[in-house]
This record gives structure tokens, sequence and C-alpha cells, in this order.
């Protein structure tokens, strides 16, 4: 069944073992230096055979290389098939190279299995005790034990030396005391124009019954204002039901919500207009408008707040009064 | 081999030897033995796609510009001309469209990542169902918990670098989730992002996180992984001739190198085949990020969608009290949860050995069904994980078996608390029940085939002892919880004719009769002695 791999002068541990009878598109063999055959070796036409397979793979592998450069130049690269035939050839050529060295390894290689003692896992206790002995003695001619002078000074400079890394981080960004109050600013003043995401202003008749219009303040639509997107919504009358106090809040139906979901900061409008719900499509928060859009399913916690509207003496809609309440997710110092 | 090729290797070799005195190393490393399991090529899988990625990733750097500078497009993908975005946005779009093969680089990226972290996770679970993890390996363990965590934070760094609606929406949502965390969240994020969201800053960082910070851990962390392995060498199954003191498998070179290299071009095929032929991740279908905007069913790369799911499954929960707000809504699904979960998962050998009091070293494998305790809870935890991530796409569900949205997220919250006790409930089970059907071979034998008629007209089928070759056992542990009450350990493998008692993990082993290593005991490969 099994002989012993005796080449190459250094004693191995190997044993060519027999594949399964009838598994005859294995020869453990590869040269006529190699050892004797097993009953598994059919010859050397088969050795031929798979030399000749091997050999192929990696011969559509070089002509896949090929391939890919043809297509690379040749093709315009606002071709349809640009990108899928350099990835079909790329494929072709790692797979021939892949294929042919299993192939090479798997019928030329003979099938061997080696042995290999593991080595402990541990020290002896000899070694261990001669290591903790050479670490105390050392310990000990520094001193570090007995000279308190010494020790409380070094560990003092250690800590010390951590403080220069205090300014440098908090300096990577906005001074910690500025965070909540900017934060807390609302990015609408009393008296500014919603308008379009154009720059349009919005006047009333802009909006069908049950539509919905994303607003900014006097056409700051930079993405860096994330906080200020606000909706337009056109409800019919007497549909809302504004809180208490804020009765005059709305102009004519409409109503004016902040955009930025009050969980985790996605843009929550998308309005349905007959059961006047407002999803945030990032985590299904619902909001519902008619009621001061307080959250009735999912995990936000807040209703997203209000602004006031009025009319300029253009007619045009304008925020009556700053948001009364920080926008976007929670935090810390909100509240 | 010629006689000249054996006087070039033999020149270099002895250029290099008397230089550096390798050639005991080297002749070590080309003996060493590896044990041949198809389960134990996940991890290169993992190994190799970091490689592609490292190839693939300095390419996009020679073009990718990280920058949130506004610019106007004026590139060659019509749709988008004049629009304004950022340059970190408007160089992806010339990577995909203006640059030769661009397109096909940045996909080959993304399916390597995608791969990177999938094959992580099943290693994982390789290496967690068959015990792999045991003394002396918690080290490892460690360090591959780290980087699957690192794995995770390098390619969200890398999908939020386009700076496009999609990776944007993740980002505004990484942002909250910061912001939640009670006393220094709203610090911390300013810190990070230069301020309010979405602030100058981020996508610059990002760019060092991902090309710098997170590869160069990675690459170390990775070294080490390694080395360790190498060292410790690896663990095997049981199977004739296999014991905790040995390893028998295939040499180094040539067999497993050949096989090995082999293997890595397959992996680069197949990734460089999804890159030419499966679109990922259009980022100019999404247009560039803005704050105001969201698109609908929108997913994340597969390996964020747990958290996405733990987020909408929250109850709306937020504590306001002392002029202080903690959003409960999004700082326990966000922050909390994964925290533990990966912590357990962290912790997992030690708490193992500290309940179990096993304190010996393993080298052979577990058969999952020996160990029904912890096959029980891996099945558990992955439960737990699976309800979250499909709850990460509860939209695509509902609208794909048109059921109501806010019924899928009900339904998930009942699933989370309920599945995963019920499955740990089912893997134990099915565990004994593979357990005793093994015991049933070991005490009837074998079913061969013969049916004999007996004289009083009854039919039987001739039963054949097990072989002590067929016979794998494992050592009973005495006290050991899941023992089957009466039996002495239903611990054997059987690879026989007629009835192969096979498992999904088990190598199937042929009859060697293996020989004594004849190389000194300590042929150790990284430290001379």
């Amino acid at each position: 069944m099994s002989t012993h791999d005796s080449a190459g002068g250094e004693s191995l541990t190997g044993n060519t073992s027999a594949s399964a009878p009838g598994d005859t598109g294995r020869p453990a063999k590869r040269t006529s230096a190699k050892s004797p055959t097993g009953p598994e070796d059919v010859g050397p036409r088969a050795d031929k055979r798979s030399e000749r397979l091997v050999a192929t793979c990696f011969g559509v592998s070089s002509l896949a290389a090929i391939a890919f450069l043809v297509v690379f130049w040749a093709l315009p690269k606002t071709d349809v098939a640009y990108t899928p035939l350099l990835g079909v050839c790329l494929a072709v050529s790692l797979f021939g190279v892949g294929v042919g060295a299993i192939l090479w390894a798997k019928k030329i290689m003979p099938d061997e299995e080696a042995v290999q003692e593991r080595h402990p896992m541990y020290s002896t206790p000899e070694d261990a005790a001669k290591t903790a002995a050479v670490f105390a003695e050392g310990t000990e001619k520094t001193g570090f034990a007995r000279r308190r002078l010494l020790r409380y000074s070094f560990l003092g400079a250690m800590g010390t030396l951590a403080l220069p890394i205090v300014p440098i981080i908090s300096d990577l960004g906005v001074h910690p005391r500025g965070n909540a109050r900017q934060l807390k600013t609302s990015p609408w003043k009393q008296g500014d124009r919603l308008t379009t995401e154009e720059g349009a202003p919005v006047r009333i008749g802009d909006l069908e019954y049950g539509g919905i219009l994303t607003v900014f303040p006097n056409g700051n639509t930079s993405p860096s204002n994330s906080l200020a997107p606000t909706v337009l919504i056109r409800l019919r009358a007497g549909e809302n039901q504004p809180r208490p106090g804020r009765e005059t809040w709305e102009v004519d139906g409409h109503v004016a919500y902040s955009a930025i979901c009050t969980h985790a900061g996605c843009p929550a409008k998308l309005y349905e207009q007959q059961t006047h719900h407002m999803l945030c499509p990032c985590h299904q928060s619902t909001f519902l408008v008619t009621e001061h859009c307080r959250p009735i399913f999912g995990p936000a916690a807040r209703p997203l707040p209000q602004l006031p509207l009025a009319l300029d003496n253009e007619g045009f809609f304008v925020a009556g009064a700053a948001y009364q309440e920080p926008l976007g997710p929670s935090f810390w110092e909100r509240s | 081999m010629t006689t000249m090729t054996g006087k070039a290797i033999g020149g270099g070799a002895r250029y290099v030897d008397e230089r550096l005195t390798s050639a005991n190393f080297i002749r070590r490393s080309m003996n060493k033995v590896f044990p041949d399991h198809w389960s134990f090529m996940i991890g290169e899988i993992a190994l190799y796609s970091f490689i592609i990625l490292l190839l693939t990733g300095v390419y996009l750097m020679l073009f990718f510009d990280a920058t949130a500078r506004e610019v106007i497009y004026n590139g060659s993908y019509v749709p988008l001309k004049g629009v304004p975005m950022s340059e970190a946005y408007s160089s992806t779009l010339h990577i995909s469209f203006d640059v030769r093969g661009g397109l096909i680089m940045r996909q080959i990226h993304h399916w390597a990542a995608l791969l990177f972290v999938s094959s992580i996770v099943v290693h994982m679970m390789r290496v967690f169902f068959t015990g792999a993890f045991r003394k002396p390996r918690e080290i490892n363990w460690l360090i591959g918990v780290s980087l699957m965590i690192l794995g995770l934070l390098e390619g969200f760094a890398g999908y939020s670098l386009p700076d496009d609606l999609l990776s944007g929406t993740g980002l505004r949502i990484a942002y909250s989730v910061g912001q939640s965390v009670p006393v220094v969240g709203t610090w911390s994020t300013f810190l990070l992002f230069g301020g309010n969201f979405p602030g100058e800053s981020i996508i610059g960082r990002l760019y060092v996180v991902h090309i710098l910070l997170v590869p160069g851990i990675l690459l170390a962390l990775i070294t080490a992984h390694m080395m360790i392995l190498w060292y410790q060498k690896h663990t095997q199954f049981r199977g004739p001739g296999r014991t905790e003191e040995n390893v028998v498998g295939s040499r180094m070179y040539p067999s497993y190198a050949a096989k090995g290299g082999g293997f890595f071009f397959l992996v680069f095929g197949v990734v460089a085949a999804l890159g030419g032929l499966a679109q990922i991740n259009p980022v100019w279908m999404y247009g560039p990020f803005n704050p105001s905007q969201v698109s609908a069913g929108a997913q994340p790369d597969w390996y964020i969608g747990f958290l996405e799911g733990s987020l909408r499954l929250s109850p709306g929960w937020e504590i306001r009290a002392f002029g202080h707000t903690i959003p409960l809504n999004i700082l326990i699904p966000g922050v909390v949860l994964p925290g533990i979960m990966f912590g357990l998962l962290a912790l997992y050998p030690f708490l193992e050995a500290a309940f179990t009091k096993d304190k010996a070293q393993h080298h052979l494998l577990d058969r999952p069904r020996d160990k029904p305790v912890r096959t029980s809870l891996g099945v558990m935890s992955l439960t737990f994980y699976f309800v979250l991530w499909i709850m990460g796409a509860n939209d695509i569900a509902a609208h794909l078996f048109r059921i109501s949205l806010n019924l899928t997220t009900y339904m998930g919250q009942v699933a989370l608390f309920l599945l995963p006790p019920l499955m740990y409930a089912i893997t134990y089970r099915i565990c004994i029940g593979l357990q005793r059907s093994d015991h049933e071979v070991l005490v009837h034998g074998v079913e061969t085939g013969t049916i004999h008629r007996l004289p009083s007209g009854e039919y039987i089928e001739v039963h054949a002892p097990v072989q002590e070759s067929q016979l794998v056992l494992s050592p009973v542990e005495p006290d050991h919880p899941e023992r089957i009450e009466g039996e002495r350990g239903p611990r054997a493998l059987v690879s026989a004719a007629g009835r192969a008692v096979g498992s999904f993990f088990v190598a199937k082993k042929k009859d060697t009769s293996v020989p004594a290593d004849q190389r000194e005991r300590d042929d150790d490969t990284l430290t001379k002695r």
C-alpha cells in the first residue's frame, strides 16, 4: 500500500498512501527518480496526459492574459462589454494558473501524508524558574523597588508625558464648550423665507392639498447646513390638530416640520397623504403629521420639531419664529 | 532537477545562508506539516482577499482624491454633468468612467472586501464549532476577534469614502450613534467630524483611517495571527494515527505550497469575475450626498446590516432628566448591544474554560455534536445575529412578501427573544440524536448490505463490528455536563464501507500506517534554539 519516500537524502516522514481503488486518475509518481510505483500508478501514458493537462491550464492562462490586453486597448472604455470582458479575461487567466497549480499538486506530485510531532506548549519548570530569576536579578539591580524617589519621579514623568495628548486631540475639532450651543442653535431665524431647492420662494397655491415640499432657509441649500431641511405640507382645513399654544403656527392649512428624523438624523419625508403618515426610510420611524408629527411607530422617541409659519408682506411663506427646540437626533446636552 | 538549476539554486542559497544562516530554518519550514481539510481553507480565503484588497487598494489610491471641497462635475458621465459635488465623489466617478480598467478595479476591491469579512466570519464559525479556540489558542482567538471588528470598521470607512448619497446616509447614522453616548458623545463626534455633521473633515480622516491606520494594524495582527498559528501548529480532526501530540497532513513544500498558491489564484479569479460581471455599489446612481435627501430601500454592506436591524427594532425609548438626554433608542441598539455581542465573542474561550474547568491543552478538534452545549450556544448566538441582520432589510422583506412593514418589525421584536432559545433547544436535541446514532453503530456495527434469511423465514441484515482502525475515540471527560446518562460516551467516528457515519465537519480519512517522525523532535520553524 504505502512506500517510503526516500528521495533527497533528508530523512523524510512521508508515505505515499494509496488512493481509493478505482481512482485511476491519480498516479502518485513524478519522474523516474521517484520511488517505486504503487498500485494506483497507471504508467507513463497517464503521466504524460496529466502533464499535458496542467500545461494546457497554464497555456489558457497566458492566452487569457493576452486577451485582457487586447480588450484593454482595442475596446472603447465606454463599451458596455468593456468591464465584463476585462473581468472574464482576468478571471480565466487567474483560474488557469490556479487550476493548473492544484492539478499539478494532485496529479503529478506524490500523494503523501507526513507526520510531525508537536513540541510541548510550555517551558520546563527549570527554564521558567531561571527566567524569573534573571528578571528578578535585573530588577534588583535597577533598585526600582528600593529607591522610592526614583520610582515616583519616573512614574510621575510617564504620567505627565501623557498630558500633551489632551490638547493635541482636543484641537481635532471644535472646542467642546461650543458643541451644545451649535447643535441647539436653530438654522432658521424669524422672517427667513421658505425657498425650494432651486431657491424659489413659496407662496400659497404653490402646493396642492396633500402636497409636500422640501424647503430651505433663504435659499441656503448647502450640505453643511445639514439640520436645516424642512418640509412644508398642505393639509385640508380642519385636518390639523395643533398642540395647545401652536394654533397660530399654521397658515391656511400649511404646516412646516423639520425633515431631520429625531432618531438617527435621516431625512424623514416619505409622506403618505391619505394617512398623513411621514416615514423615515432609514429605521422606519413614522410620524403623524396631523397630530404635530408625534411618533406613532418605530424607534423615534420625539415628534419632529415644528417651524412656526407666517407670510411676509409679499405673500411668501416665512418662518414666524426660529425653531423652539434643538433639531435632529438626541444628544447628552440637549435638555 | 537538472544540474543547471541545481547549481543556480545552490549558489543563491549559499549567498543567503552565509548572511542569514537560513538553511535549517528553510528546511524546517519546507517540511512543516499542514493538515488537510476543506474547512481549514476558509481562513486562507480571508488572507487572500486581504492581499487582493492591498493590491487593488493601492491602485485606487492613485486616482482617488479624499477631499470635501465642492467641484462642478465635468466628466464623461452625462447625467451628472454640471452637478456640484465633493471632490471625493467626483474622483470616484472619474475612476469609474474615465480611467481605463478603473471600474473593474473598484468593483474587485469592493467584492474582495465583502469576501474578506465574510470569510473571517465563516472561519470564526469553524473555529468556534470545532473548539479550535481552546488552550493554547486563546490569544489567536482574541487576535481573530480584533481582526473581524477592524475588518468591519475598515469596510465601513471604505464605502463611506465616495461621499455618495448612500454612504453619506450611513455616516449620518454613525454620527447620531456616536452622539448618543452619554457625557462624551457630543464631544467625541465633534472631534472626529471636526464639528457638526457633515463637516469638512470626515472624508479626509476616514481616508487616513482606511488606507493607513486600520490596514497597518490589520497587517500587523494578521502577521501575528499567522506566526502564532505557525508556531503552535494547526489543530486537526480526530482520525487514525492522529493524536494530541502530532500533526498529520501534507508538507509545506511542495504539496501544500502548490495547492495553497493555486487556491490564491482561484480566489482571485472568483473575485475578478465578480468584479467584471457583477455590478456593485454603482455610486453614480445614488448621486452626491445631500442631507435633505435619502434613497428608500437602500442597504448598507451586509456586515453593517445587523446594526441597521437592531436600530430598526428598538422601541422609542429616551431618558430626559436633570438637564440631560440619553437616547436609549440609539444607545442600546447601536452601542451597548454590539459591545455585548463582541465582548461575549472575545471572552467565550475563557468563559468556557472557566465553566467546564478545562485547563488542558487541546490540539484535536471536537465534532460539534460531541459538545452539544457549545454548539447550541453558537447556534443560539447566530440566530440572534441573523434576526438582527434580516431586520436590517425588513422593508425589502415586507415588499417581497407583501406584508405590512410594521408587522415585520413586530415579528422581529418577538423573534429576537423567542427564536434563539428555541434554536438552542433544537440544536441540543439534534446533537444528542447524532450522538445516539454514533453509539448505535458502535454497539451494533456497520450495515454490510448482506441479507440473510433465517430458517424461520425472517430476513436480517448482517452487521459487521466496527474495525479498530475505523474508530476514532474521543477521551470521555468524566464530569462533562452533556454526557448522556448510562453511556460510555458515544464519541466514535466511523467511516466505513456500507455506512459512513459522515459529518459535515469530519475529514474522511484513508487508512494510513503512520511512520514515526524521524527528524529531530524540536523541528520548530519559528524559533531557533
